[in-house]
C-alpha cells in the first residue's frame, strides 16, 4: 500500500514538473477565447505519435527521440497587432523571475524575441519564446523533457519560426 | 439438405449479409452519424481503400503511402449559409468524440479557421482519427476508421480538396444551396 502510494506521489510530482508552468497558463487562457489570436495547441500523444515513424537519416532521428520527450506545446500568435509590443510586455512580465531564467534575448530590426527557460533539478522542462514586433505578436511554449542543443532542429522540421534563433546560442558559446 | 440444415444456411447468410451491413455502419462513429442525421442535406462522400485508391489519378506513391492505412473514410461537409451551426454545436460535437473515446491530440486556430485533430487508440494502436475544419462557411468533418500519418493529414485534405470529380460535387452541392436562395456562400 504504502509503495503504491509513493509511486502515485510520484507520478504526481513529475507529472506536475512536466506540464505548464501557471504564469503562462494563466496569459493563453486570458487571450485564448479572442479569435483575433491564431492559437495551436498539441499534446504529448501527438509527440508520441512520431516516434513510430522511421528515420534513416540520423539527425532525423535525433529529432525524433528528442520530440518524443515533448509533453505538449501551445503558440498563441497575433498578426497585423496594433498592441503587439504591449502584449510582448504583458507576457513578458507575467512571468515571475524566480521560475522562469531568462536564456537569450534577440533584438531584431523589427522585433524583439525572448527566451526563457524553467527548470527543476538541473533538468529543462519548459521552453518560453515571446515575440513582438511591430505589428506581430507571438508566445510560445514547448513542455516536457527539453534538449536545448536538438530544439532548434525541431523548430525546423516542425517550421516553428522563432526556435531558429537558438542555433544563435551555440554560435555565441563558440566565439 | 435437410429443412433444419436449410434454415441453418439461410441463418448463417443472413447474419453474413448483417454482419457485412453492420459493420461498416459501426466502424463510423455516432457523433458524426448523429451529426449527418441532422444535417441530412450535407454533403457526404465515403471512401473504403479502393475509392481511395481510384482518386490517386497520377499514380502519386506517397498518396498511396498516405491511405495505406485507412479501411474506411466518410467526409461530410455542412454548409452553414444553408443550415444554421452555432459555436455552442461544434462544442457539442467534439464533447460527442470525446465521449467516444477519442482524444483532442491537436487544436488550431487561423485566420478564424479551426483546425482540429482527435484520435482513439485501443491497446496502443490507432483505431480511428477525425479531423475537423471549420469556418464561419463551412464546416468539414473527416472520420477515418484506421490511421494517417499525422504529418500527412493536410496532404489528404488537399488531395480531397483538389480532386477534380470531389470538387464538382462540392461544386453542385453548393450551388445547389444558391439556387434555392437559402444565402449567399462565402468562398474562403
Amino acid at each position: 500500500m504504502k509503495k503504491v502510494l509513493v509511486l502515485v506521489m510520484w507520478t504526481v510530482c513529475v507529472a506536475g514538473a512536466y506540464a505548464q508552468g501557471e504564469a503562462v497558463s494563466k496569459f493563453f487562457n486570458k487571450y485564448q477565447s479572442d479569435e483575433t489570436f491564431s492559437q495551436v495547441t498539441v499534446s504529448s500523444k501527438m509527440f508520441s505519435l512520431f516516434t513510430d515513424m522511421e528515420m534513416e537519416d540520423k539527425e532525423d532521428q535525433e529529432v525524433l527521440e528528442a520530440i518524443s520527450k515533448l509533453k505538449g506545446l501551445k503558440i498563441l500568435a497575433k498578426d497585423e497587432a496594433r498592441n503587439s509590443r504591449e502584449l510582448y510586455k504583458e507576457a513578458t512580465a507575467a512571468l515571475p523571475a524566480k521560475e522562469y531564467e531568462e536564456l537569450m534575448y534577440v533584438r531584431d530590426k523589427d522585433k524583439d524575441m525572448k527566451f526563457y527557460i524553467r527548470d527543476d533539478k538541473g533538468m529543462i522542462n519548459e521552453l518560453v519564446m515571446i515575440s513582438g514586433g511591430d505589428s506581430e505578436f507571438m508566445l510560445l511554449t514547448l513542455y516536457g523533457e527539453i534538449d536545448l542543443k536538438t530544439i532548434s532542429k525541431i523548430g525546423r522540421k516542425m517550421d516553428v519560426k522563432g526556435l531558429e534563433n537558438l542555433e544563435k546560442m551555440k554560435d555565441s558559446k563558440r566565439n | 439438405m435437410n429443412w433444419i440444415s436449410r434454415r441453418g444456411l439461410g441463418l448463417s447468410v443472413a447474419l453474413v449479409l448483417l454482419a457485412l451491413i453492420v459493420r461498416p455502419a459501426q466502424a463510423q462513429t455516432k457523433t458524426t452519424t448523429a451529426l449527418h442525421e441532422r444535417y441530412s442535406e450535407a454533403l457526404s462522400l465515403y471512401f473504403y481503400k479502393n475509392t481511395l485508391r481510384m482518386m490517386n489519378q497520377t499514380e502519386n506513391k506517397e498518396f498511396d503511402e498516405i491511405i495505406e492505412d485507412i479501411e474506411k473514410m466518410k467526409f461530410l461537409m455542412i454548409d452553414k449559409t444553408k443550415d444554421t451551426f452555432e459555436s455552442s454545436d461544434y462544442q457539442e460535437l467534439t464533447a460527442g468524440y470525446k465521449e467516444e473515446s477519442y482524444e483532442e491530440i491537436m487544436t488550431s486556430r487561423y485566420e478564424g479557421k479551426k483546425f482540429d485533430i482527435y484520435l482513439r487508440e485501443k491497446s496502443g494502436e490507432t483505431k480511428g482519427m477525425v479531423v475537423l475544419a471549420n469556418d464561419s462557411s463551412s464546416l468539414y468533418v473527416l472520420d477515418i476508421l484506421g490511421k494517417v500519418e499525422l504529418s500527412k493529414v493536410t496532404k489528404l485534405f488537399t488531395t480531397i480538396d483538389n480532386s477534380a470529380e470531389i470538387g464538382k460535387m462540392i461544386k453542385a452541392f453548393t450551388d445547389d444551396g444558391d439556387r434555392r436562395g437559402r444565402g449567399s456562400r462565402h468562398e474562403n
